[in-house]
C-alpha cells in the first residue's frame, strides 16, 4: 500500500527489502510515496521505522527494491542526497565529549558549510533550539532534553529540504516535550519536510500533515491525517425515529458494531468493513426508521493506529 | 547583531560539497579536543624531555673533549686517541645509536603509552552511543571518518615520536658541526620511521577500538597485546636462540625496522638491547603492515553501510 500524493513526491520507493536475518525480513516489499510536508512514521517496536529512516539516507542497503529521495535516486546519489536531508537519530548520539558548539559546527562543515559559516550556523540553530547558554558545554552534562535538542541541532545546521526524525521526543518530560514540539512545528512552517517516526500518536495528531503507518516491514496505510480520521471512517453516530432495537438488530445481524450513548440520545455505530453509509440506508429502509442525525464518530489517530496495526494484511 | 539576537533561517541555496576533505575536519575538530585532556598534555609534554636531556647530555660532552672521545670510542669499536682520528663514519655510528635509544627506545614508551590515551576512545565511543549514524549521514565515505580518527592520533605520534630526535640531531650537528654531511640522512629515516609507527600504532588503535566498543577494553587489548607479545618473544628468543621469534613482539618490529634503516650495528656494550640484524628489515614491514590493515578493515567494516 501506498500514500498517493498530488505534490511532487519528495520520497519515493519501490519494493524495498531488508533481510537482516534469513527468513525475517524487517522490510518487506514496501512502497512508500509523499508529498512535502511533515509526515508521521508509525508503527509498533520492530516494525521497520528505522530500518526504512537508514535505508533512505543510505546508511543500509537493501536487498530488493529502488527509488528516490528528494529527486535523487538512492542507489547512485548517496553524497548530493545527504547535502539535503538531516537525521535524528534515537540513540544518544553524541559525538564524545565535544561542546555541542564544535560538534554543530563540524556536522555542519562535514555536510558542505565552509568553516566560518559552520560557526555561525552553530550558534544560530542551537540559539533556536534552546541550547543557547548552553552551548560550550559538553553534551556529557546535559539532559535527556538538552541532549534532543542538540541532536536536532545537529540536523539542522545545513539547512536540510527534508529532516528524518527518529523519536523526537522520547524522553522527554511534558515541558520538554511541548518544546521539541514547537521547535517542529516552526522547522514544518520554514518549509523543511518532516518525516518523524514516533510512538508518541499524540505528537503526530499535533503537529503532522499526514500519516504512514508501518507493519511487519510494509507500509499499510497511508494518508493525510483528516482523511484517516475523519473522511474515512466507518464510525458514525446516528439518531433514529421509529423502531431502534430492529434498527439495531438488524445492523449487529450484519456484524457491525453498536453501542448507544444515551447521554447524547445517539447510537455510535461501527461498520465493519464497509466505506460510506449505504448499510445503514438499507437497514433503516428496512425497518421503516427514519435517520434523523448521522455524523462522522470522532476518531484519534490511536484508533485508526490500533485498527491498522489489528487488521489481518496479509498481500496488502 | 549580535550573535546571540540571530534566528534560525534557511540559507538562500544549499551548501556544496566540503571544501576540506572531510577527513582532515575530523581530524582537526576532534584532534584539538583530546589536546584538551591534561594527561595526555601532560604525557606530551613529558616525552619532550628526553630529548632535551640527551640534547643537553651533547652539549656537555661536547664541552669536555675526553668525554667527545670516550664516547665516539664506545660506539665506533675503533682505539681514537684524538679528535683529528674520528671519521665521518665514526659520526655517523655514533649519531645512529643515539637515535636508536631515543627513538627507537624511549619514545616508543611514550607512543606506548599515548596511543590509547589518544585512540582508544574515538570509535568505540561513537559505536556506543551510535553517534557514528551521525557522521555517517553525512557526505562522508567511511574511509574518511576512519582516516580521520587515525590522523587524530597519527599526527601526535609522529610529533612525539620524530620531534625530540630531530632536536637531538640539530643539537649535535650544530655543537659539532662535521657531523652534519654524515648524519644528514637520518633526518628523513627518522620522520620516516615516526611515520611507520605513527600509522601502525593508529591504525591498530583503531581497529581495536572498533572491535570492542568499549574504551576500557580497548585501552585493555592495546597493552595486553603489547606487553604479552614482548614477553612470549623474549621468553621465546632466548630458549630457543632463534631469532626470528622477535617478529612475535610488536615492539621488536619496530625496533628492528629502526635498527635496519639506521644502519645500526651491534655493540659491545650497549646500554638498551638491541634486535637481531640477521633477518632483513622485510618481516617486520610485513607484521606491521598486516596487523595495521587488520586494523583498518576493522575499522572500515563497522561504518560502511550494512547490508539489509
Amino acid at each position: 500500500m501506498s500514500a498517493v500524493e498530488p505534490k511532487p513526491a519528495i520520497i519515493d520507493v519501490q519494493d524495498i527489502v531488508v533481510e537482516y536475518t534469513k527468513g525475517r525480513r524487517a522490510l518487506d516489499q514496501l512502497n512508500l510515496r509523499i508529498g512535502a510536508g511533515c509526515h508521521g512514521l508509525l508503527g509498533v517496536n520492530g516494525a521497520g521505522k528505522s530500518t526504512l529512516i537508514k535505508v533512505l539516507l543510505g546508511l543500509i542497503i537493501p536487498q530488493g527494491g529502488s527509488g528516490c529521495v528528494l529527486g535523487e535516486s538512492l542507489a547512485t546519489a548517496d553524497d548530493r542526497l545527504r547535502l539535503r536531508v538531516g537525521y535524528m537519530p534515537e540513540s544518544d548520539a553524541h559525538l564524545g565529549d565535544l561542546p555541542a558548539i564544535e560538534a554543530v559546527a563540524m556536522v555542519g562543515e562535514l555536510s558542505g558549510l565552509p568553516p566560518t559559516e559552520a560557526t555561525r550556523r552553530a550558534h544560530e540553530v542551537l540559539h533556536y533550539c534552546g541550547l543557547g547558554e548552553a552551548r560550550l558545554r559538553s553534551a556529557d552534562g546535559f539532559s535527556a532534553g538538552m541532549r534532543q535538542r542538540l541532536k536536532l541541532a545537529m540536523a539542522l545546521v545545513h539547512d536540510p529540504d527534508l529532516l528524518f526524525l527518529d523519536e523526537p521526543a522520547n524522553a522527554l518530560d511534558p515541558a520538554g516535550r511541548a518544546h521539541m514540539l514547537d521547535l517542529l512545528k516552526d522547522i514544518r512552517n520554514r518549509g523543511v519536510s518532516l518525516l518523524i517516526s514516533t510512538h508518541l500518536l499524540p505528537d503526530v495528531s499535533e503537529i503532522c500533515d499526514s500519516v504512514v503507518i508501518v507493519s511487519r516491514g510494509r507500509v499499510v496505510r497511508a494518508g493525510r491525517m483528516d482523511e484517516l480520521v475523519h473522511g474515512l471512517s466507518a464510525t458514525w453516530r446516528i439518531r433514529v425515529e421509529g423502531e431502534a432495537t430492529q434498527f439495531r438488530q438488524l445492523l449487529m445481524e450484519q456484524g457491525h458494531s453498536i453501542r448507544v450513548d444515551a447521554s447524547a440520545g445517539q447510537m455510535v455505530v461501527e461498520l465493519r468493513g464497509e466505506q460510506g453509509t449505504r448499510p445503514l440506508f438499507e437497514a433503516a429502509h428496512g425497518c421503516r426508521v427514519g435517520i434523523r442525525e448521522l455524523v462522522p464518530g470522532a476518531r484519534s489517530i490511536e484508533d485508526v493506529f490500533f485498527e491498522t496495526i489489528e487488521e489481518p494484511h496479509g498481500d496488502s | 547583531m549580535a550573535i546571540h539576537e540571530r534566528v534560525y533561517q534557511r540559507m538562500s541555496a544549499p551548501p556544496q560539497a566540503p571544501a576540506s576533505r572531510p577527513w582532515a575536519i575530523i581530524a582537526r575538530v576532534v584532534g584539538r579536543h583530546v589536546m584538551r585532556s591534561w594527561k595526555t598534555r601532560l604525557v606530551m609534554f613529558a616525552s619532550l624531555a628526553p630529548g632535551l636531556m640527551f640534547g643537553l647530555g651533547i652539549y656537555f660532552a661536547t664541552r669536555n673533549e675526553e668525554s667527545l672521545l670516550s664516547m665516539a670510542r664506545q660506539f665506533a669499536l675503533t682505539n681514537i686517541v684524538s679528535l683529528e682520528d674520528v671519521t665521518a663514519e665514526v659520526w655517523r655510528r655514533v649519531a645512529a645509536n643515539v637515535l636508536y635509544v631515543l627513538e627507537g627506545h624511549v619514545q616508543l614508551w611514550f607512543g606506548l603509552i599515548l596511543t590509547p590515551m589518544l585512540g582508544a576512545t574515538l570509535i568505540a565511543e561513537d559505536l556506543r552511543t551510535q553517534a557514528h549514524e551521525v557522521y555517517m549521514a553525512r557526505p562522508l565515505r567511511p574511509r574518511d571518518y576512519v582516516l580521520g580518527k587515525m590522523a587524530v592520533i597519527g599526527t601526535r605520534l609522529l610529533f612525539i615520536l620524530a620531534g625530540p630526535p630531530l632536536l637531538v640531531l640539530a643539537i649535535g650537528n650544530a655543537l659539532i658541526p662535521s657531523s652534519f654531511l654524515p648524519c644528514l640522512h637520518f633526518y628523513p629515516l627518522t620522520v620516516v620511521f615516526a611515520g611507520i609507527v605513527a600509522v601502525s600504532n593508529a591504525a591498530v588503535m583503531v581497529g581495536v577500538s572498533a572491535l570492542t566498543r568499549s574504551a576500557r577494553y580497548a585501552t585493555a587489548i592495546w597493552f595486553l597485546v603489547y606487553f604479552v607479545t614482548w614477553v612470549v618473544s623474549a621468553i621465546l628468543t632466548e630458549t630457543t636462540s632463534n631469532r626470528w621469534f622477535e617478529l612475535v613482539s610488536w615492539r621488536s618490529n619496530q625496533q628492528i625496522i629502526l635498527s635496519e634503516m639506521l644502519a645500526l650495528e651491534p655493540l659491545h656494550e650497549t646500554i638498551v638491547s638491541m634486535p637481531s640484524t640477521t633477518h632483513t628489515v622485510w618481516p617486520s614491514v610485513l607484521v606491521l603492515s598486516l596487523a595495521s590493515w587488520w586494523g583498518w578493515r576493522m575499522a572500515l567494516g563497522r561504518m560502511k553501510p550494512r547490508h539489509g
